[in-house]
């Protein structure tokens, strides 16, 4: 069997990391697996030593390369999808769609004409956004994200408990992923907990990024306490977390949207205490009091609250990182993770057109 | 039975005997003469090989006294070329003092022309350039340089002359000389990239500086900088400026600096973040906390850099007295957090920084530069019954003109000498002993101090002042000075070579007090002064960041992964 996989960017970007481990891990299932990209930009030295399987160019002729495979399947890039339609014999199309960001997902609403076999999503709430739109009675599947390699490995020693503990925060800083909130939580717990540090790991989205976390942190008066990791590179951040769970620190999450929460699901694999809002996609895999804290969505205060509780009680902490870890990696690891969607993508191609 | 003749044997016997002695003599006659034979044969061949010896201890005598007089030429050819060498190391010290001089000149023009610059910036915004620009476009565009109507426009110009006279030109014609192109950031730093490239060594700096590189002035991140390239270290020296007409020659690029404005580099993070990333262990030191570093610091934390805020000054008071306009007591606590390790030049600094939320502060005092303390060429100065100087910015925000202007009228027999730049005796009216010599090259200042008994650090003695670690007081000591200070303190280890004065009387006295101090301690000073090098401090610096002190060791554990 053979699946071509399409995303626009080729970056060293998070989708850009699963795309590798799905081409060293399918083949393990028997699926010969390529990736086609619109825009290189800089994302090459991901791929080493798998040249063969990666292609740039345009989506039509990405449409006509497709002949040569059983299955297509676009994560987010709905530009494929029209010179598709004009290919013939077309390859069984699957559409996995990751992006929280509902303007990215309005493309949903017409996809009856191009018939996909399924939608694939990494979590029930995303099925939820996507059957909300998708105007086909096409089957939207669950498939659990895959995490990488360097979250997995042992947590090995721990390190040596650090002077303060470390409250980090990883994602994008824009509005959806609500980083103000994070600073107004830090604002409250600092009141409770004076000797905290706050951590933001992540990279504003445009010039004014900056500015603005600045003055949102003079405003909320943590700047004092907050040591910004601008643009952390991603195999950076394993090490990070093993700092925030050697401080006796947590990982919060303060987003309005997300359609898994990968930030969330890496720190419970390095066995990191985590709080995150108490909706989904969050709740469906961090229980809470039992694998980290959820807190009201509503009521900023409530994280701070969660949080200050995990950082006072040692042996909580401990045992809800451990226990995430455990939960995490049963359905999250990446030979795991590999198996289910090899499994999806077998049936979907074994389905009559 | 009777014998038989007895006496006839016996003659027998006795003349076979002697028969055989007189053989046994010709034998041993025989066997002597051989012996004599091959004794003379030998005693031909000893006094052959003699001779022989003896021709060749005279072929040596005369080698050697060849040998002698060729050495003794060398000798003096060696002593004509050891002068000459001397006479080449004096013109090359010369040659790099004039060097040094010219580079000091050249700064000195730079700030001008940046001077000029900013005025005619300021005088482009006003509304009169304005318009006369707009005239002369219009001009332009009316009256093209070739053409009838331009050959018109002169006939009717030099008529107009001739009533009204010819006037002076004030404003700048628009297309006058463009002004210097901006510093290119990007080309500047790759070029530099591909200049260390090859060099080797694991480690690269970046210092943002509040002044620009002026070996002149001598401050703290200048003198860092130059002890780096002293050992090899590549630097990125990101310099301070208020205007963007301002900006400074690439002229250290051979020496491992590149200079580059501090507005520019914040503008484009990554692109510093990203420089020199092969090596592993790149510092970043923060000298000023300026808030435009914000995003910065972030980047290079992000990035593996070791970030450094060094406490050199008391911004926080700068800024109460107008100065470092910058200054947000906010962002001050925020670097002292987010630094990976934090230096401050003296133990009150450190207090302050304990203060704004700082903890594990570490004392990096300011140090010496090599060679400050030799004379290049002497300098003489009229003495008198005391000779008291100082070197070093004259602001009037620290510089206590007040006390000097008093100390000099109490001891109206000494003399005092003020070697300085920056401010002047603003409504304080100085003695007639009390001689102000401007703004002098570093390279002089031996010279000027070797007629001095006494240096002084006369700073107020407010919280400013407090937070300092004066250069200049490492450098009194390194020429063999004693010194006087008042506002500051003596550096640690210093106590017993710099005396601490609170008031005139203390001041005079102590004045008095060094000025007879045992010609004895000189030595002592120096010694002192020489173990405060910058290389000493550069030394502490790595020790601490590479042992992982402060919080060093967590930016280490976060990039071990990458690594």
């Amino acid at each position: 069997m053979r699946v071509l996989f399409v995303y626009k960017y080729l970056t060293l970007g998070g989708v850009e990391t699963v795309l590798r481990a799905r081409l060293d891990g399918l083949a393990a299932w028997g699926i010969h697996s390529s990736a086609w990209f619109f825009h290189d930009l800089g994302g090459r030295s991901l791929f080493q030593h798998r040249d063969d399987a990666v292609r740039i160019g345009t989506a039509a002729e990405c449409a006509r390369h497709s002949r040569n495979f059983d299955v297509l399947a676009t994560i987010d890039t709905e530009e494929v999808l029209p010179p598709l339609r004009r290919v013939s014999p077309r390859p069984a199309l699957v559409v996995e769609c990751h992006s929280p960001y509902l303007e990215n997902l309005e493309y949903l609403r017409s996809l009856s004409q191009d018939s996909p076999r399924a939608v694939l999503v990494p979590s029930h709430h995303q099925r939820e956004i996507v059957r909300q739109r998708i105007d086909t009675p096409t089957p939207v599947r669950v498939v659990p994200n895959p995490l990488r390699a360097a979250f997995i490995r042992p947590l090995g020693e721990e390190l040596p408990l650090l002077e303060r503990p470390i409250v980090a925060w990883i994602g994008r800083l824009d509005e959806l992923k609500n980083w103000r909130g994070f600073l107004e939580m830090g604002a409250a717990l600092l009141d409770r907990c004076p000797e905290v540090e706050l951590a933001i790991a992540g990279k504003p989205v445009d010039d004014r990024g900056a500015d603005e976390l600045l003055a949102a942190a003079k405003a909320t008066k943590t700047l004092g306490r907050l040591r910004w990791l601008r643009g952390l590179p991603h195999d950076r951040v394993p090490a990070l977390l093993d700092l925030v769970r050697a401080s006796g620190g947590v990982v919060v999450s303060t987003s309005r949207g997300d359609s898994f929460g990968m930030t969330v699901a890496e720190a419970m694999a390095r066995g990191c205490a985590v709080v995150a809002p108490g909706e989904g996609p969050f709740n469906e895999f961090v229980r809470h009091g039992d694998t980290g804290s959820l807190y009201d969505p509503t009521d900023i205060v409530d994280a701070a609250r969660q949080v200050e509780i995990l950082l006072r009680d040692q042996e909580l902490r401990v045992a809800c990182g451990l226990r995430a870890r455990d939960a995490i990696l049963a359905r999250h690891a990446p030979d795991i993770a590999l198996g289910h969607l090899a499994g999806e993508l077998r049936r979907l191609d074994s389905q009559p057109a | 039975m009777l014998p038989a003749e007895p006496s006839n044997r016996a003659g027998d016997l006795a003349e076979e005997d002697l028969a055989r002695l007189r053989w046994e003599l010709v034998e041993r006659e025989l066997r002597h003469r051989v012996e004599q034979y091959e004794l003379q044969r030998e005693l031909g061949v000893a006094s052959d090989e003699i001779a022989r010896q003896a021709q060749a201890v005279l072929t040596l005598q005369q080698e050697m006294r060849t040998l002698e007089e060729r050495t003794r030429a060398s000798g003096l050819e060696l002593t004509g070329r050891e002068n000459e060498w001397k006479e080449r190391a004096d013109k090359l010290s010369e040659a790099w003092a004039t060097v040094q001089l010219l580079r000091e000149q050249r700064d000195v023009a730079v700030e001008q022309r940046n001077d000029v610059a900013r005025r005619l910036a300021s005088i482009e915004t006003t509304l009169s350039y304005r318009l006369a620009s707009a005239f002369w476009r219009l001009m332009t565009r009316l009256v093209p340089a070739t053409g009838r109507r331009r050959a018109a426009y002169r006939l009717v110009r030099r008529a107009a002359e001739r009533v009204v006279g010819s006037p002076t030109r004030t404003v700048a014609a628009p297309d006058a000389e463009p002004a210097p192109a901006a510093p290119d950031l990007l080309g500047d730093l790759l070029r530099f990239e591909e200049r260390v490239h090859g060099t080797g060594g694991t480690t690269a700096v970046v210092i943002f500086a509040t002044t620009a590189l002026r070996e002149s002035e001598g401050q703290r991140p200048t003198q860092i900088a130059l002890e780096l390239s002293r050992r090899g270290i590549p630097v990125v020296f990101c310099y301070w400026r208020w205007w963007p007409h301002e900006w400074c020659e690439q002229d250290r690029l051979d020496q491992g600096i590149v200079q580059v404005p501090i507005d520019l580099v914040v503008q484009r993070p990554e692109l510093l973040a990203g420089l020199l990333a092969n090596r592993p262990e790149r510092l970043a030191l923060f000298e000023f906390p300026y808030p435009g570093f914000f995003e910065i610091l972030a980047t290079l934390n992000a990035q593996g850099w070791i970030t450094v805020y060094d406490v050199l000054d008391d911004w926080q008071e700068f800024h109460r007295v107008g100065q470092a306009v910058w200054y947000d007591e906010d962002f001050e606590r925020h670097i002292i957090h987010a630094a990976d390790a934090v230096f401050a030049v003296n133990a009150v600094l450190g207090e302050r920084v304990e203060e704004l939320g700082g903890r594990s502060v570490a004392v990096l005092g300011n140090g010496l530069a090599p060679g400050i303390e030799r004379v290049q060429q002497p300098h003489s100065l009229a003495r008198g019954e005391v000779t008291v100087g100082y070197f070093g910015y004259l602001a009037g925000a620290w510089f206590d003109w007040s006390l000097v202007a008093e100390a000099a009228r109490s001891r109206p027999g000494w003399m005092f000498y003020l070697v300085g730049y920056g401010g002047a005796a603003d409504g304080v009216e100085l003695p007639p002993n009390v001689t102000l010599l401007g703004k002098q090259p570093q390279s002089e200042l031996a010279a000027l101090a070797a007629n001095w008994d006494v240096a002084v650090v006369p700073f107020k003695g407010e919280r400013l002042a407090a937070g300092a670690d004066p250069i200049k007081t490492y450098e009194y000591l390194a020429m063999g000075l004693p010194v006087v200070v008042t506002g500051v303190f003596p550096p640690p280890g210093g106590e017993s070579f710099v005396r601490r004065a609170d008031d005139l009387e203390g001041f005079l006295a102590a004045v008095e007090h060094a000025a007879r101090e045992p010609r004895e301690k000189v030595d002592a000073r120096r010694s002192f002064a020489a173990a405060c090098s910058w290389g000493r401090r550069l030394d502490d610096l790595f020790a601490a960041t590479r042992s992982g002190e402060q919080r060093v060791g967590q930016k280490l554990a976060l990039g071990a992964d990458a690594r």
